[in-house]
């Protein structure tokens, strides 16, 4: 039986790396796909890759494809028409899509079906970042610079905010040219805010829920667990990628905010992959499931892709989501007076 | 099966028994239940038809035993007979013959106690029954699995008397139970026939429910003291008992058998939870949060000290 290995480099094919190699099977995987280019990029790269004397067999896993399932096929089926058979006799075609058998084209051996699922969950695991909509790029650049200045951390450089964000030049440049009128730009090239941008602001509250991919729970059991008692057992959990939101997050940036008790448990993680590994949830409370559109959430989850997570670590190892989060799920818990006294104690401090 | 309310009954027992003999005996079962979650509460009752009463330590169990038996007879309780065992047995009446000790109290004969006693050895899991030689007749003391567990660290109550700890009684349920057996009850429960596995760990599901209805986030204590008296009372075996403790639980969670669960949900129902019966649903988170709260906690204990 042959071993799997992960990321090598195809040494009779320079320039080639692959997601994962099996014997003579090689595994690509394109996570999250949502354009064809990208797709048929893959196909002609897997057909190469078939192409030497080593005849290998090359599996291209779609992973969560933004696609139908129909433009795949379409697009399979074009492929073959120009490529030689015994190329193509030697290429198979996966479709994973969540909660549904997975669809395969062509051949796979036990060996190599048993070993899908680990390939595409370390491509997940390893996605350089998540892909983000322009749109979703430009809500998560501007909370990333109202973190700083909310936090005060003077300007950025390009880098900085490469870094801190996960997001390139191009894509930077683009949302920083939308919220010019609100940027100090220095001379050495540094930026940073200079007044609350309002209008881009709303539109994200807006859009909060789909930019931050909000999930929320309710109780099925009748028998709900007070929120005292979820956020006790959050923080004897004690993860290092999630951290407390919500009212708690407000109050322990601002405690004189006038909030009285807290409504549900707010959790932002940081997660770089695809899907958020949710499975702690059941030590919260196994009555937490999906929550119907008219249930009311006793726990909501926000999902942050930044590379850096901005999260305050108190003193007794306990994480506290970002300002901008905790602002966000005022506004979302409805709590409107709340987080406007939140976003003047926050723009004051700026001062 | 009546309606008990749990304090006064209680009350009634720790009366009719010899002051001397009240450190020796412990209420388990539904009464027990009753006193530990609304023994505070007067108009609150339990549906059962004994009052199982163990005495412990075992080398007491005897004259404790004969003790408590004369007296109760002495303050006019009586045998309660069955089709089975009509009247006491006597000297000659072989041990395998013998009627258990149920004594109903003076105008109620709806209910009864029962003596039982803690096995001789933590490690003898088989039912056992030594012979209660009375002036009153003769009587079966049973001991049986996991009662060793069942008295330990147990309530006081304002009587003199001790109930056991509801998390011993359902750690002692699950225990006995790490499969759904096929076996049935020989009564009936409301009318219907139940396995006694179903049975016994609906008890625990009722248990855990009223556990948490009384004081939230009372399961999490469960754990760590599941571990302190299988470390106490069995030793030897504690891990391989630890790791065991939630199979039959998970079986009857799991989905396979609706008409196992089924049952359990009936046993509470008619049992401990008569007052106030859950969904099925709800039922069914009871049992994940004790899972989750209680079983995994032990478990990992267990694990941590391999």
């Amino acid at each position: 039986m042959s071993s799997l290995h992960f990321g090598p480099k195809l040494p009779d094919l320079p320039g080639f790396r692959v997601d994962a190699v099996l014997g003579d099977t090689v595994f690509v995987v394109l996570v999250d796909p949502r354009d064809l280019r990208r797709f048929r990029a893959s196909l002609m790269e897997v057909a190469r890759i078939s192409s030497t004397d080593r005849r290998r067999h090359s599996i291209l896993i779609l992973d969560e494809p933004q696609i139908s399932d129909e433009r795949l096929r379409e697009e399979w089926e074009a492929a073959q028409t120009v490529l030689q058979h015994d190329i193509t006799e030697r290429l198979t075609f996966v479709i994973l899509r969540e909660e549904m058998p997975e669809q395969i084209i062509g051949s796979l051996s036990e060996e190599e079906r048993s070993a899908i699922d680990a390939v595409a969950e370390h491509a997940r695991q390893n996605a350089i970042r998540s892909v983000r909509r322009p749109s979703e790029a430009f809500f998560d650049i501007l909370r990333v610079l109202l973190i700083n200045w909310f936090r005060n951390s003077g300007p950025l450089t390009s880098k900085e905010l490469s870094e801190q964000s996960g997001f390139s030049y191009p894509t930077l440049a683009s949302a920083l040219r939308k919220l010019e009128k609100h940027l100090i730009r220095h001379s050495d090239r540094r930026v940073e805010l200079k007044t609350f941008p309002k209008d881009e602001w709303s539109r994200l509250v807006a859009n909060a829920d789909k930019v931050r991919q909000t999930l929320r729970f309710a109780d099925h059991s009748g028998q709900p667990r007070s929120i005292e008692s979820l956020i006790t057992r959050f923080e004897a959990i004690r993860f290092d990628d999630i951290a407390l939101g919500g009212v708690p997050g407000a109050r322990h940036i601002f405690p004189a905010i006038d909030l009285i008790g807290t409504p549900r448990l707010d959790l932002t993680i940081h997660c770089r992959t695809r899907k958020p590994d949710l499975s702690f949830l059941r030590r919260l409370d196994p009555a937490l499931k999906p929550a119907r559109p008219d249930d009311p959430a006793r726990l909501v989850i926000h999902t942050i892709r930044y590379s850096h997570s901005f999260f305050d670590k108190a003193s007794d190892g306990s994480f506290w989501a970002d300002p901008v989060e905790c602002l966000l799920d005022l506004h979302e818990m409805r709590l409107e007076p709340q987080a406007a006294e939140f976003l003047r104690f926050l723009t004051l401090r700026t001062i | 099966m009546s309606l008990i309310a749990p304090r006064s009954a209680l009350e009634k027992i720790a009366a009719a028994i010899p002051e001397d003999c009240r450190e020796n005996l412990v209420v388990i079962g539904s009464l027990a239940a009753g006193y530990a979650f609304f023994g505070d509460n007067a108009a609150l009752a339990v549906q059962t038809k004994d009052a199982d009463c163990l005495l412990s330590p075992r080398v007491r169990a005897i004259p404790a035993g004969i003790a408590v038996t004369e007296q109760l007879f002495a303050a006019d309780w009586t045998f309660h007979p069955t089709e089975e065992f009509p009247a006491p047995g006597t000297a000659e009446t072989p041990d395998a013959k013998l009627p258990v000790a149920r004594l109903q109290p003076p105008g109620s004969p709806d209910w009864f106690i029962e003596l039982l006693t803690v096995p001789e050895s933590p490690e003898d899991l088989d039912q056992r029954y030594i012979r209660l030689p009375t002036a009153n007749g003769h009587f079966s003391l049973c001991s049986f699995g996991f009662l060793s567990l069942a008295d330990f660290q147990p309530l006081e109550t304002d009587f003199g008397i001790r109930v056991a700890r509801p998390e011993m009684m359902a750690l002692a349920n699950l225990l006995h139970h790490p499969i759904i057996g096929p076996q049935a009850m020989s009564g009936l429960i409301g009318d219907r026939k139940i396995k006694r596995s179903n049975k016994d760990l609906g008890r625990v599901l009722a248990l855990a429910l009223l556990a948490e209805r009384r004081k939230e986030d009372t399961l999490l204590t469960w754990g760590p003291r599941w571990a302190d008296a299988l470390q106490t009372r069995l030793p030897a075996r504690w891990r391989e008992l630890a790791l065991q403790a939630g199979n039959g639980l998970r079986q009857l969670l799991a989905g396979k058998s609706e008409a196992d669960f089924d049952e359990a949900l009936h046993t509470c129902a008619y049992g401990l939870l008569a007052s106030n019966p859950p969904t099925a649903a709800f039922l069914h988170i009871v049992g994940e949060r004790l899972l989750v709260d209680g079983i995994e906690e032990l478990e990992s204990i267990a694990k941590a000290e391999q």
